[in-house]
């Protein structure tokens, strides 16, 4: 048990991890606390704090910075550095030449370090040795080598945290440059070629690169809308309507008659009937599917690949590369990606990133059912219009945004880890943890607007709600009457809205010109109430309600043109 | 030179900066005064491998990195 001696009260130790993205201190954090923190192998994993009790001292995990300057996440790190009663700097072992930086920043601002050198694994593979005794005579400060995700240096760590107040006296002294500490300290006996290098050779050259970019697609195509939705889904969903829902309507009935509580629990939207069936059937073995895809890819380093080949697209929407993490942990939850707009340099382009991925980036559960319910068709032509629809608005809008905000753009630099070929382990305990997040986060959401919607529905509002959206949903959408449903679901949570379409499209959304269109609608439509929680919190009430506005007309007015021109091809 | 005028598969050595936006972007990403660097893609951003590290920096800030042969 350790206690900092500079707090007169002998309160918790505050030990705060920092260092550069992608260096492991989540992994640092698992091993320190057991306790979980999302682990990517690309940088800006961690955008939100995680924090954990070990030994009497309160363990902080930041999210990675390559220096104490001026942007959103610099500050608040910063913040948090000032409080710190020791800062655990993380640097990598094959990336130290840049990590260093950092570190004498912290030691300018007289931080009480640790320097913690881990992945050092991989830089044992690679011939290169970094003699940690050397650079810590010359930093000044305590060095421990780490291999986190194997826990090599966990107790070495535990025991430099544990004597760190004893050692106080040892303050830092930071007088050497970077490439003196680089030359005294580390040894490259026979720099073994890089096989990651020699694969990047293929996959950065658009020629190679592109086309694998399609067959990921494909792939997360085949894998959700073949093998999850073509089976399990089929499995649960037929399951679930033949034996358990006129099982409950059964117990209901026989406890609560017809009354309205007997509605809430399991009538047409019921808690215990669409509900299960939305998230249990539909929803949950979707976005299990979808995150173990995207935790393999995340975990194998290609998405920073996927930056560099999009870095010239993402320049024609007034943004760079760096936008690739907002899109992509959009695709995860709408909310995350727009706090994730953070790392972004530019306030241009912070803007258009969280407009794009509140209009034109569906989430997990909902990507999850438009590609089963496109799967569903049997046509590749589908999926093809699906995408390229989706792809035009999103590039449309991002070209408008770019035209019409004025500002400068900031410097896109990346760095490239290493690909690595994904620990299964930390693909299932990832998986685990988002689709426990999701579930906790829906449920009650889904349940409230269950009764909510079946209040609706037994006042006879919903009927009103019906008739006054006709003239969109019949006359603009081309679309049954019963879609305004979908609206009002909608409004609450996007993939309420898409399980909804699913639900629909066994009986009522029989063609594929009413399948396209009702999927690109509740793709484009409004963004979810937490997401909008968080617009609101990130960029103020006049963006989250141009934005919200700004959504529902785009995906009307895109329906409505969409579904006309499907109905005029089909006719020709 | 800038590091933009290098061919793909060309090493050089870091001179300076044209200004200290460049300096501080570069810096911070371990491109300092003095690092050898070797061009390895040039599609979409410029794709710069310096010591064990890749890194890719976007055509501007590469105009701005100055290197000797
Ligand atoms: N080989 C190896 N890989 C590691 C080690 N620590 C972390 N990683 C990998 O490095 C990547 C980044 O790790 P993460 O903890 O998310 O880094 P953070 O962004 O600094 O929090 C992931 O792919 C990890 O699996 C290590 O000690 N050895």
């Amino acid at each position: 048990m350790f206690h900092c001696d500079r707090c007169p009260f002998k309160r918790e130790c505050n030990i705060v991890l920092a260092g550069n993205p992608n260096v492991g201190k989540s992994s640092i954090f698992h091993m320190l606390s057991g306790k979980y923190a999302e682990v990517s192998n690309y940088p800006g994993t961690s955008v939100a704090m995680a924090k954990a009790r070990i030994h009497s001292g309160i363990l902080m995990d930041t999210p990675g910075i390559y220096g104490l300057g001026d942007s959103q996440v610099e500050k608040i790190t910063k913040e948090y550095m000032d409080k710190a009663d020791v800062v655990v700097n993380v640097v990598g072992a094959l990336t130290i030449d840049r990590d260093l930086f950092l570190t004498k920043q912290l030691m300018e601002m007289n931080c009480r370090l640790i320097l913690v050198v881990n992945q050092i694994d991989e830089a044992e593979k690679r011939g290169i040795s970094i003699d940690c005794e050397e650079l810590s005579r010359t930093l000044g400060v305590r060095v421990v080598k780490t291999a986190a995700i194997k826990g090599v240096g966990r107790r070495e760590l535990m025991d430099a945290l544990q004597n760190f107040t004893i050692n106080l006296c040892a303050m830092p002294n930071g007088s050497a440059n970077v490439g003196e500490i680089l030359g005294k300290c580390i040894a490259t006996q026979r720099a073994k070629p890089c096989l990651s290098r020699k694969i990047d050779g293929l996959l950065l050259n658009p020629i190679v690169g592109l086309p694998v970019a399609a067959l990921v697609l494909y792939a997360l195509f085949k894998v959700l809308g073949v093998i999850v939705s073509g089976h399990v889904v089929d499995y649960l969903v037929s399951n679930i309507d033949e034996f358990y829902v006129p099982m409950v309507a059964k117990y209901t009935a026989r406890f609560f008659g017809d009354s309205f509580f007997s509605k809430i629990l399991s009538g047409e939207f019921g808690i215990f009937t669409m509900v299960v069936k939305m998230v249990c059937g539909i929803l949950l073995p979707l976005i299990a599917g979808f995150y173990v895809v995207m935790s393999l890819l995340e975990d194998s380093g290609y998405i920073p690949r996927l930056t560099v080949l999009t870095n010239k697209f993402f320049n024609f929407l007034g943004l760079n590369g760096d936008a690739m993490i907002p899109m992509l942990l959009g695709l995860g939850c709408g909310a995350m990606g727009t706090i994730s707009t953070r790392i972004l340099g530019a306030e241009k382009e912070k803007i258009i990133a969280t407009a794009l991925v509140g209009i034109g980036v569906p989430c997990a559960a909902q990507q999850g059912i438009i590609i089963a319910l496109l799967a569903s068709r049997n046509d590749a032509g589908v999926w093809f219009t699906y995408v390229a629809v989706m792809l035009a608005v999103t590039t449309l809008c991002g070209m408008a945004l770019n035209f019409l905000i004025k500002g400068d753009n900031s410097n896109f630099v990346i760095d490239i880890p290493p690909l690595r070929i994904p620990s299964l382990k930390n693909c299932c305990r990832k998986t685990t943890h988002r689709v426990r997040d999701f579930i906790g986060e829906s449920l009650p959401i889904f349940a409230l607007s269950s009764v909510f919607i079946t209040t609706l529905n037994e006042c006879g509002a919903l009927r009103r709600i019906q008739l006054s959206l006709s003239p969109i949903v019949e006359n603009l959408l081309h679309l049954p009457r019963e879609f305004s449903d979908i609206f009002v679901m909608g409004i609450i949570r996007r993939d309420f809205a898409s399980a909804g379409v699913f639900n629909m499209s066994e009986n009522l959304l029989t063609t594929n010109a009413k399948i396209l269109t009702a999927t690109v609608v509740v793709s484009l439509f409004v963004p979810c109430i937490n997401a909008v929680v968080v617009i609101l919190k990130e960029r103020g009430w006049r963006m989250a309600l141009a934005l919200w506005t700004g959504a529902f007309i785009i995906s009307i007015a895109v329906g409505s043109v969409l579904t006309r021109s499907l109905e005029a091809l089909t006719n020709v | 030179m800038s590091v933009l005028e290098l061919s793909v598969g060309e090493s050089a050595q870091i001179s300076g900066f044209a200004n200290q936006k460049a300096a501080c972007a570069s810096q911070s990403m371990g491109l300092w005064e003095g690092q050898r660097i070797q061009i390895a893609h040039k599609f979409g951003a410029v794709v710069i491998n310096v010591n064990f590290r890749t890194v890719a920096i976007s055509k501007i800030l590469a105009k701005e990195i100055y290197v000797s042969l």
